[in-house]
């Protein structure tokens, strides 16, 4: 037998206890995991909805929703001119709900946008969209979205307050916009009364390497807008800032939750075995053998939390994401950098959850626990 | 070589000089003035009234408690740093207990595999060892029982093994048959002789039963902390 085996076998003689220490562990494991996946993948898909296929984006300074941005049509149109600029696309966010579904997502963007060349077209197809012409009241609908308004091409629908012809069906790979209907700008601006502006503009460049330059010059002829390359502007959005804040410090604090679960399991499995202890180092065990067995029953404690918590996590983050209402929202990813976060704390919680528990078992003195029976 | 060889060989393998004991910051006082020398190889008992100090002493010996003053040495080797005492003789000495002090819900291997753990030895050559002590003991057929499952008997053979595991060449025994009947007595207490012949262990027993005390190699009265 070895250390690391009576370790295991003192886990396994109160199973009990052992697995209530985990299952504190298990269960921070699988908070963290699940909410901050859940948040990240959000962020990361709202991050798409912006960007797409882009380096950079425009929107209305000093403006810290996404929602009451407005950026001009004319400026827009100014910018695309300017040097070193392949595409500029505006888009337009409007939120309506009805009873039947409590949010559809409008985007409004040209007929041209590469969100819906680039989209699988499921019914109709984009060159069929651009052939027909402006006619005024035309929409596309995400997949899901036609899902739910029960929808097919040709058919017309109610959103909010108005009828509109489907036109065409796609799907992404993108839960809000599978969710989303799809307006040219003018039919969008008309009926969210936002005239001649977009919330934002999309810009596509010729050489990426020269963002910072281009940057510069549009903020030095748009003064009220502001041009953020997309790393820069997932970090500095305040709205994406405050998800993963709040994500991490949810997950946090569940964690360290799971921690005085384990930390309780180790304070009682030294009180419980005092005697046992002085039996240890009457047979030569040293104290700090001893304060090692009861660090090594902590992190095994912690590892199979770990372990446990991180399987039932994968397993929960995909079956919420074979949920019909969640479908397309939910990102299983599993961020490896999460994961050696939650290992990490994983072994900083069993370690301090052992910290005081170690010492007392440290000072017990063998002379006096044997002497009582 | 052969010089270091002979000191080693002289050197008792426990000398105590001179040990008071007392508790209680002065006011119960143990030992007086307790001097002890045991010759290699032989067997020695306590004798002595309930409460005249036996275990105190056998407790010094072995490291499990500390001396106020005088001096204690085994195989040469002065106990003075308290902390390290006990796990610096891990190799030399085996105690066994009045009371077995095994862990009642382990098996008999697995308590018995506890001092080797202690020392980082191989499990396959603790194993060899622990089966080898097993079969000595009588035991072989017994090892994968837990404690609470023996008898006293077995309890204290099992004692003996454990105490035996890491070859150490003394053993120091605090009324090993204390618990035990008239006839289970005597058939540990022949165990013990034997392992002291056939393994030129020291030893050291406390006892107050006259009879066994009689049977070994050298007895020492002891009363009030004094030895006679
Ligand atoms: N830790 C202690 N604190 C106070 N008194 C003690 C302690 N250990 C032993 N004693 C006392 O010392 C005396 C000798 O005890 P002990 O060595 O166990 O005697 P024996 O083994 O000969 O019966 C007893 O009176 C006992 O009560
Ligand atoms: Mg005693």
């Amino acid at each position: 037998m070895q250390f690391v085996q009576l370790a295991i076998l003192n886990l396994r003689r109160h199973l009990i206890r052992t697995l209530i220490g985990g299952a504190g562990i298990t269960f921070g494991v699988i908070a963290m995991l699940c909410v901050v996946t859940i948040l990240q993948g959000a962020v990361r898909m709202f991050e798409r909805i912006l960007s797409s296929d882009s380096e950079m984006i425009i929107f209305e300074r000093n403006v810290s929703d996404l929602f009451f941005s407005n950026v001009p049509e004319d400026s827009i149109r100014e910018i695309n001119q300017l040097e070193g600029i392949a595409r500029v696309e505006p888009a337009l966010f409007g939120i309506v709900s009805s009873e039947e579904s409590p949010v559809v997502t409008c985007f409004g963007i040209s007929r041209q946008s590469t969100r819906l060349s680039q989209a699988t077209w499921l019914e109709g197809s984009h060159q069929q969209f651009l052939d027909q012409g402006d006619q005024g009241n035309q929409v596309v609908l995400g997949k899901r979205a036609a899902n739910f308004m029960e929808a097919t091409m040709g058919e017309e629908v109610v959103v909010g307050h108005q009828r509109f012809r489907v036109a065409g069906i796609i799907e992404t790979k993108n839960g809000f916009e599978d969710g989303g209907v799809f307006m040219p700008l003018a039919v969008c601006q008309k009926y969210f009364h936002k005239e001649g502006v977009a919330s934002v503009a999309t810009v596509k460049l010729l050489d990426k390497s020269r963002a910072s330059e281009v940057k510069r010059i549009i903020e030095a002829q748009f003064p009220n807008l502001i041009a953020l390359e997309n790393e820069e502007f997932s970090q500095n959005y305040s709205q994406f800032r405050i998800l993963k804040i709040t994500s991490w410090l949810v997950g946090g604090i569940a964690f360290l939750l799971g921690g005085l679960s384990v930390a309780n399991t180790m304070i009682l499995a030294v009180f419980g075995r005092i005697r046992e202890i002085a039996i240890l180092r009457v047979n030569g065990f040293s104290r700090q053998q001893v304060a090692g067995l009861i660090f090594g029953e902590s992190l095994l404690v912690a590892l199979m939390g770990v372990l446990v918590g991180t399987f039932l996590s994968v397993g929960a983050l995909h079956l919420l994401k074979s949920l019909p209402t969640l479908q397309g929202y939910i990102d299983t990813r599993l961020d490896p950098l999460l994961l050696l976060a939650a290992m990490g704390m994983a072994f900083v919680t069993g370690l301090a959850g052992a910290l005081y528990p170690a010492y007392y078992a440290m000072k017990i003195r063998p002379a006096d626990a044997l002497r009582f029976e | 070589m052969l010089c270091v060889l002979n000191k080693k060989m002289t050197v008792d393998p426990i000398n105590v000089s001179n040990v008071t004991k007392s508790f209680d910051g002065g006011k119960v006082s143990v030992l007086r003035d307790v001097s002890l020398r045991v010759v290699r190889g032989k067997l020695v008992s306590l004798c002595g009234p309930s409460g005249c100090g036996k275990s105190t002493l056998l407790q010094i010996i072995a490291g499990i408690e500390g001396a106020d003053t005088g001096q204690v040495f085994v195989e040469g080797v002065s106990l003075e740093n308290e902390a390290k005492r006990l796990h610096a003789l891990r190799h030399k000495i085996g105690f066994i207990f009045q009371l077995h002090n095994l862990i009642a819900d382990l098996t008999m291997e697995e308590n018995c595999l506890i001092p080797s753990i202690a020392i980082g030895k191989d499990r396959g050559e603790a194993l060899d060892r622990f089966h080898e002590l097993a079969n000595r003991i009588g035991l072989e057929k017994r090892t994968r029982h837990r404690i609470q499952d023996l008898s006293g008997g077995e309890r204290q053979r099992v004692a003996i093994c454990r105490a035996l595991m890491n070859r150490p060449s003394i053993i120091v025994a605090d009324e090993p048959t204390g618990a035990l009947d008239q006839k289970t007595s005597w058939s540990v207490f022949g165990l013990l002789c034997d392992l002291v012949v056939s393994d030129q262990v020291t030893m050291i027993m406390a006892t107050h039963d006259q009879n066994l005390a009689k049977s070994s190699d050298r007895m020492l009265s002891m009363r009030d902390g004094v030895i006679e």
